[in-house]
Parts: C-alpha cells; structure tokens; sequence
C-alpha cells in the first residue's frame, strides 16, 4: 500500500458522527455558558484523593516520631514498664508474693546415662 | 461569516462566532488531537478543551499568521501538553473506576489495517507524529508547519524524513510479526 493511500484509510478512522459532533457542542457551550465543569467524575475523584492525602499529611505530623520525640516517649514507655511500682527504695519484705512456693525446686528426670556425651558441657552449665 | 469575524463574536464573548469556528474545524482538530492522543475519548475532550481555549484566547489572535496555523498551534501544544501530563493521568486512571468501553461503531474502512496504522503512528515521538499528521493527513506546507510547530522549516523536513522512516520500519515491524500490513 502507498503512503497516500495508507493515510486516507487512516483518516477514514479519525471521523466524528453528527451525533458525537453535536454532543462535543453542548459541551462546550455548557462549559462556557452555563458553569458545567469538565468530567466531574474525574474532579470528584481528584477531590476525594486530595483528602485522603490530606489526611495521611496530618496523622503523620501528629505522630511522635515527626516531632522529633519518638526516642524520647519510647524511654518514658520502657521506664514505666522497668519501674518498680512500689518505688526504687523498697525494701524486699514489701515486695509482692512470688506467683510459686519459694522452696519449689526445679528438677529434669534425666538419667546421667541419657545424656549424651555432647550435652555434658551444657549439662555442667 | 469568515473566520475573523466568528474571532471577533468570540472576543464579545458571543456564542456564535465559535459555533461557525467549531464546525468549520473542529473534524480537523479532532483528526490531529485523535492521531497525537491515540484515542477517541481523549481526542475528544481535547477537542473540547482547544476551542474552549479559541474561546478564552480569541484576544491574543494577532493576525500575522492564518487563524488555521494558529488554530493548529494550540491545538498541536494542548496535545503535546496532555501527553506530558499523561504519565500521572495513567497512574490516576487505574485508581479510578474503569471507564465504559467506547462501543460507538467504527467509521468505515479496514479496521485492522486502521488499528495498524494507529499503532504504528503511536509508536513514534510526539513531534514526529506532529509533522507527519500536518504533513501528510492536513496537507499543510512545510512553512506552515513550521510556523505550527515554532521550528525552523530545516528542521520540520529532517523531521519529516526521519519520521517516514520510522513508521515504514513500524509498518514492516508489524507486518513481520504477522500482522497484516
């Protein structure tokens, strides 16, 4: 095919109908003449991404770490965790029962001949 | 009504002198925006959007140069201009609702050559596909395009032939991929 022809085949794919030419008017003339907007969908679509941008901007400056005081609230939050409730001072006989019996022993039924010559170290440890 | 008396309505902000604008020019417009663009739809709002823009800019129509050259000249920048924003439209319009698929029918011819032929001019660099369109579907003189395109008339030849060129190696592409030339 020449290059003259291959064109004119593809100009008879760039056509509008009356009826698409019609429409593309009163478009335009709404746009112009009486306030409509272009593709509202899009603008709501746009809108609604704006917000949730928005948002996100927010909960992220209202984060401890974007005020530079991320380290220093996860010291508070260790330190009240490591604190003794009763305070540092306290004497033993006012600590809080142990949740076991304090003569319990802890006792492995493992006969020495059971244990295999490498675990004797841990054993031992 | 001529085309500098339908300016002069435009710049009284009268409806009626866009309306002769429009249906004078605007299959043109929308030949150009659908080659540039690649699409219907998008051609179509740019249609829109361009004789908006006539409306809008009828002021700044200084009369040195043909009001078709100056016509093609916003029009050739709005579509250079939506294909610079297209990457980010991309990325918005996968976020979006998928749109309706365009049933309207096809104008006549060969719908696969067409589809070819629209992938093969795709294929090539905006300011390519801008000369070849001026060129060779609106039978615009190289002056002209030059004057279109604010670029030396030397440079919209070089263009040209480098344009040629590369949608016959599109073309060839295509056909030895089995497609039908």
């Amino acid at each position: 095919m020449n290059e003259k022809n291959m064109w004119k085949e593809w100009k008879k794919n760039a056509r509008l109908d009356e009826e698409t030419s019609a429409r593309l008017w009163r478009g335009i003339e709404a746009r112009l003449f009486c306030g409509a907007r272009r593709n509202p969908r899009l603008r709501l679509a746009s809108a609604a991404a704006a917000l949730f941008f928005a948002a996100m901007l927010v909960a992220v400056w209202r984060s401890p770490s974007s005020r530079g005081g991320g380290v220093e609230s996860l010291e508070v939050y260790s330190a009240d965790i490591l604190t003794d409730p009763l305070g540092e001072d306290a004497a033993p006989e006012a600590w809080p029962p142990l949740p076991f019996a304090e003569e319990a022993t802890f006792r492995l039924d493992v006969e020495e001949d059971d244990v295999e010559p490498w675990l004797e170290d841990v054993w031992r440890i | 009504m001529n085309d500098a008396e339908a300016l002069e309505q435009c710049r009284r902000r009268e409806s009626g002198g866009l309306q002769v604008l429009f249906e004078r020019y605007h299959e043109k417009v929308f030949r150009l925006a659908f080659g540039l663009l690649g699409g219907r739809e998008e051609a179509e709002d740019a249609v829109q959007d361009i004789f908006i823009k006539v409306f809008h800019k009828a002021d700044r129509f200084d009369g040195r140069a043909g009001f078709s050259t100056w016509l093609y000249r916003l029009a050739t920048n709005h579509c250079l201009d939506v294909l610079r924003r297209r990457k980010f439209r991309v990325f918005w319009s996968e976020l979006q609702w998928k749109r309706e698929p365009d049933r309207r029918a096809e104008t006549s011819g060969d719908p696969f050559l067409q589809k070819t032929l629209q992938n093969a001019l795709q294929s090539l660099p905006p300011l390519f596909r801008a000369c070849l369109l001026l060129h060779e579907v609106e039978e615009r003189p190289y002056e002209e395009i030059a004057a279109i395109l604010e670029v030396p008339v030397g440079t919209v030849k070089s263009t040209l032939y480098r344009a040629k060129k590369k949608m016959r190696e599109a073309l060839t592409r295509a056909e030895s991929m089995g497609e039908r030339p």
